[in-house]
């Protein structure tokens, strides 16, 4: 054929991608697995980290994590009610991984992932998103089988990604234990900082109720924290600078996905 | 896009494995063709990836392999290349070996592959791969494409880990995540030290790649051609 025919180039153009598709699916499914074991993991460590039972600096070996994680962590999946449907439970767990952990309660509140930070929204309409039904929540407990820390998984839109979390709270279920993110596609160094443990440092003691008891969450405030104000002190954290969409972002999910586990909460915090 | 400047020398048809060209082709970009030192290519990733040296060294082992790889494919087809559509055949070769790297890194070394987030898929947008692609490879064999690939990366890499060693040293007081600078002499533990918290922002990194180009220059003589 000739070299410079259009039905040269377009075959070869063809080929090409063909085969380039073909390796990269290969590659892929070869290892999507150990891929998402890997994810999976990274998960768990994040669980530990924001229950405090692990630094990310710290040197600890996988297997010690791994064994951290048993011990101390138990997971519980909750179905979240639905008036129109009875569903029976299959799966849970962080992203909906396989879990053998029962029903312990239902959660009520209607949880849209999509369009947390409301963004997408136009004004009076509302938000269309995927419905989660259901929602994992896990408990720190000592060698006792004591709580230490309750933890949620945390997840919302930024700027530019979904960000995925974990939110620890102490036994009281209205202080901050600490924050972690361990998904998202933010700038790096803007809203990317969500990472920066300096700032997630400022997370634990934040109270999430107010005086009232109602759900507040912590808000990410624009510029510093005034500490000599009562309510930005037990409420409020540094906004991340130039990242104001990120910030706006994380204050409205977490705030959302608290009011999600208030049901949940409440029941736990009375008994 | 640049193209880089180093004219591709024709090859012997038959050379042997490792004879005086050979070795050129893989040394003269470590000193005196440096991508990053004297063509100034390739350094945005330069600057992002070099905070610490373990995800610098994640991040080399990737250019070097895509780098290796891209320019023997590149070499392999380049007689049956439309050259018409070269540069982007070029580019579906590159991000497809770019997207096989990074499927690799997240299953050997996922901690430290997420560390680099973005960076690894803007190997593709390295311009060391993309100018070696287009003016080594297009017009050499296999084999010496395969070495100048090795060539180039390896004298991108030694650059990276030169700044990385830097800025992790001054920017955290650790090497590889150990502890050089010992933490009793801190502000925090009573001593007089801080680290230097430019040196984990880009410009540190701006500052010390214009540090080390200089000193390179100065020693291997190079001046700019007008």
């Amino acid at each position: 054929m000739d070299r410079k025919s259009n039905a040269y180039v377009v075959t070869f153009a063809v080929t090409v991608c063909a085969i380039s598709a073909v390796c990269l699916s290969a590659a892929y499914n070869t290892f999507a697995a150990d891929i998402a074991a890997n994810e999976l993991f990274d998960q768990q460590k994040n669980v530990l980290i924001a229950v405090g039972l692990y630094e990310r600096t710290e040197p600890k070996s996988d297997e010690e994590l791994r064994n951290l994680y048993d011990n101390f962590i138990e997971e519980k999946v909750l179905q979240v009610k639905r008036e129109d449907v009875e569903r029976p439970v299959k799966q849970g767990g962080v992203e909906g991984t396989e879990t053998q952990e029962e029903v312990v309660d239902m959660v009520e509140t209607e949880y849209l992932i999509a369009d947390l930070a409301g963004l997408r929204r136009e004004e009076g309409k509302k938000p269309e998103g995927e419905r989660r039904e259901f929602a994992t929540v896990f408990r720190r407990k000592d060698d006792a089988g004591a709580t230490v820390a309750w933890c949620i998984p945390i997840s919302g839109y930024g700027l530019w990604s979904t960000l995925y979390g974990f939110l620890a709270l102490e036994p009281d279920l209205a202080t901050v234990k600490g924050i972690t993110f361990y998904k998202h596609a933010e700038t790096p160094g803007l809203g990317g900082e969500v990472d920066n443990v300096n700032w997630q440092a400022q997370w634990p003691g934040k109270s999430v109720l107010d005086a009232q008891g109602n759900v507040v969450g912590v808000q990410l405030k624009k510029g510093v924290v005034d500490s000599s104000v009562a309510y930005e002190k037990s409420h409020m954290v540094d906004g991340l600078s130039g990242a104001t969409i990120t910030s706006n972002g994380v204050t409205k999910f977490v705030k959302s996905d608290l009011e999600r586990y208030e049901p949940f909460f409440k029941k736990n915090r009375t008994e | 896009m640049t193209t880089a400047v180093a004219p591709a020398p024709a090859k012997a048809p038959a050379a042997p494995l490792f004879g005086k060209a050979e070795k050129k082709a893989v040394l003269d970009p470590l000193w005196d063709n440096n991508p990053i030192a004297l063509q100034v290519l390739g350094i945005c990733s330069a600057l992002a990836v070099t905070i610490k040296l373990d995800q610098t060294v994640l991040m080399c082992v990737g250019v070097i392999a895509v780098l290796c790889a891209s320019n023997t494919i590149i070499s392999m087809l380049r007689n049956m290349i439309p050259s018409k559509i070269r540069i982007i055949v070029m580019l579906v070769v590159i991000s497809s070996l770019v997207t096989l790297v990074d499927i690799l890194l997240k299953r050997f070394a996922f901690d430290v592959a997420k560390g680099l987030s973005v960076f690894v898929g803007l190997i593709v947008t390295n311009c060391i791969v993309m100018g070696r692609a287009e003016a080594f490879a297009m017009a050499n064999k296999p084999w010496p494409s395969f070495l100048d690939g090795l060539g180039n990366a390896l004298g991108y890499s030694w650059i990276l880990l030169a700044v990385a060693f830097f800025r992790e040293l001054f920017g955290s007081g650790t090497l590889f995540g150990v502890r050089v600078i010992p933490a009793s002499v801190y502000a925090d533990a009573g001593g007089f030290y801080f680290n230097n918290g430019l040196m984990v922002l880009a410009p540190g990194a701006f500052l010390l790649l214009g540090v080390i180009v200089w000193v390179q220059r100065g020693i291997s003589g190079y001046t700019e051609s007008h």
